[in-house]
């Protein structure tokens, strides 16, 4: 009797808390020559050493492989093959139940991150292309964080937009079919 | 539940698709259209009922209430679960529109065979109506995994091994699932018996 109401209260409170979606989250970011894939499931639960595959976009041919670590992260420096060639790169990330994702880093993604040549150690005074190089390391490495979190942002999680509209399309084609079935009989005796 | 695009071999895709047709094609035909709204509001508590995720076990699981629809709709669950799956698709890129037969006839197949099997046990004492809402949310989803498992192992090797961990993963879920919708029916029962068509 009162058991149920209960339950079905706290169910419905735990409702906003657990509204995420059940799908592999892949994102990827560029630092350096090195490449690192985050995945996880909805609400930031990690995804336990996935598969993730690396494979060149065009013709799909599998580049590289290798397993995630247990906070779903996997870090690969581009094969030199893939950079000469500037191929896109497609990272395929698969969990053992089923399910799968992609993300796709551009190759001017990367290319343009390595534009560093040696620099001469030996000089004292500071030519205006090391200063150059040397504001390209800081800033590469303060813009890091922002461009995992612009990757992130990429995904689409479900959105309580999303939800809505959802349960509004449901609930509008229900209207649908009940006016075109109240609509037919009268259809027919006005024709009678 | 919902198996990703890209993974499944054709032959599987093209049974899923099949099989989901005439599922739906029969729940359909077997509507009652003064039931409309009822399948409609159903439909969008599955639609929902999927962003509820149970944090336990390993895998990232969440509510089906596959069985609850089966109960309350028999046939006309397919339909319904067919169209809640799509707009998933489409909003949250669940699954995929090309394995949405697979999809559709792994949470939709178990969940009208147990709502037919079980609605049964709903006409009889409060223990048997506990026992038939229970075993239907949790059949229904032991039933899914079993023919999520069977999807992936036609696909890919070792059924055993995938068909472990997917049952291992769903049974939290499998039980929560049985005691909400066993908690559903009794109180639907209760309170507006004629939502379940009982003695009729």
């Amino acid at each position: 009797m009162f058991i149920p109401h209960l339950f079905l209260s706290v169910c419905l409170l735990f409702l906003p808390i657990q509204a995420e979606a059940h799908k592999i989250h892949v994102f990827a970011w560029v630092s350096g020559d090195t490449i690192t894939v985050e995945s996880n499931f909805s609400g930031n639960k990690p995804l336990l050493h996935g598969k993730i595959t690396v494979k060149d976009n065009k013709s799909g041919a599998v580049l590289l492989q290798g397993d995630g670590d247990t906070k779903g992260i996997f870090t690969f420096t581009v094969p030199s093959d893939a950079r000469a060639r500037k191929t896109d790169l497609l990272i395929v990330v698969s969990g053992s139940e089923g399910h799968q994702s992609e993300w796709l880093v551009p190759a001017t993604e990367y290319l343009s991150e390595d534009s560093s040549p040696a620099t001469n150690q030996h000089t004292k005074t500071i030519n205006n292309d090391e200063l150059q190089i040397m504001i390209r390391e800081i800033v590469k490495q303060e813009l890091a964080p922002i461009k995992r979190r612009l990757a992130e942002n990429r995904q689409n999680k479900p959105d309580f937009r999303d939800i809505m509209a959802g349960i509004g399309f449901l609930l509008g084609l229900a209207g649908l079919v009940t006016w075109m079935r109240n609509r037919k009989p009268k259809d027919t005796k006005t024709d009678d | 539940m919902h198996i990703s695009e890209g993974i499944l071999t054709a032959p599987v895709l093209a049974g899923g698709a099949v099989l989901t047709t005439i599922g739906t094609s029969i729940g359909l035909k077997k509507l009652d259209y003064d039931r409309i709204m009822t399948v409609s509001l159903l439909s969008a508590t599955f639609f929902v009922a999927s962003l509820i995720h149970v944090p336990i076990g390993p895998g990232s699981v969440h509510l089906l209430l596959g069985g609850l629809l089966g109960l309350i709709l028999g046939w006309g669950a397919f339909p319904a679960i067919v169209v809640a799956l799509c707009l998933q698709t489409i909003f949250f890129q669940y699954g995929g529109l090309v394995v949405l037969g697979v999809n559709g006839f792994i949470i939709a197949g178990p969940a009208v065979l147990c709502g037919l099997l079980l609605k049964s046990l709903l006409n009889g004492t409060r223990r048997k109506q506990m026992i038939g809402g229970f075993l239907a949310g949790f059949c229904s989803m032991f039933l899914s995994a079993i023919l999520m498992a069977c999807a992936l192992f036609f696909s890919d090797a070792g059924f055993l091994r995938v068909a472990g961990i997917v049952l291992a993963s769903h049974l939290p879920v499998m039980l929560i699932e049985g005691l909400i919708t066993m908690f559903v029916v009794t109180f639907l029962i209760r309170v507006q018996p004629e939502i379940l068509s009982l003695n009729t």
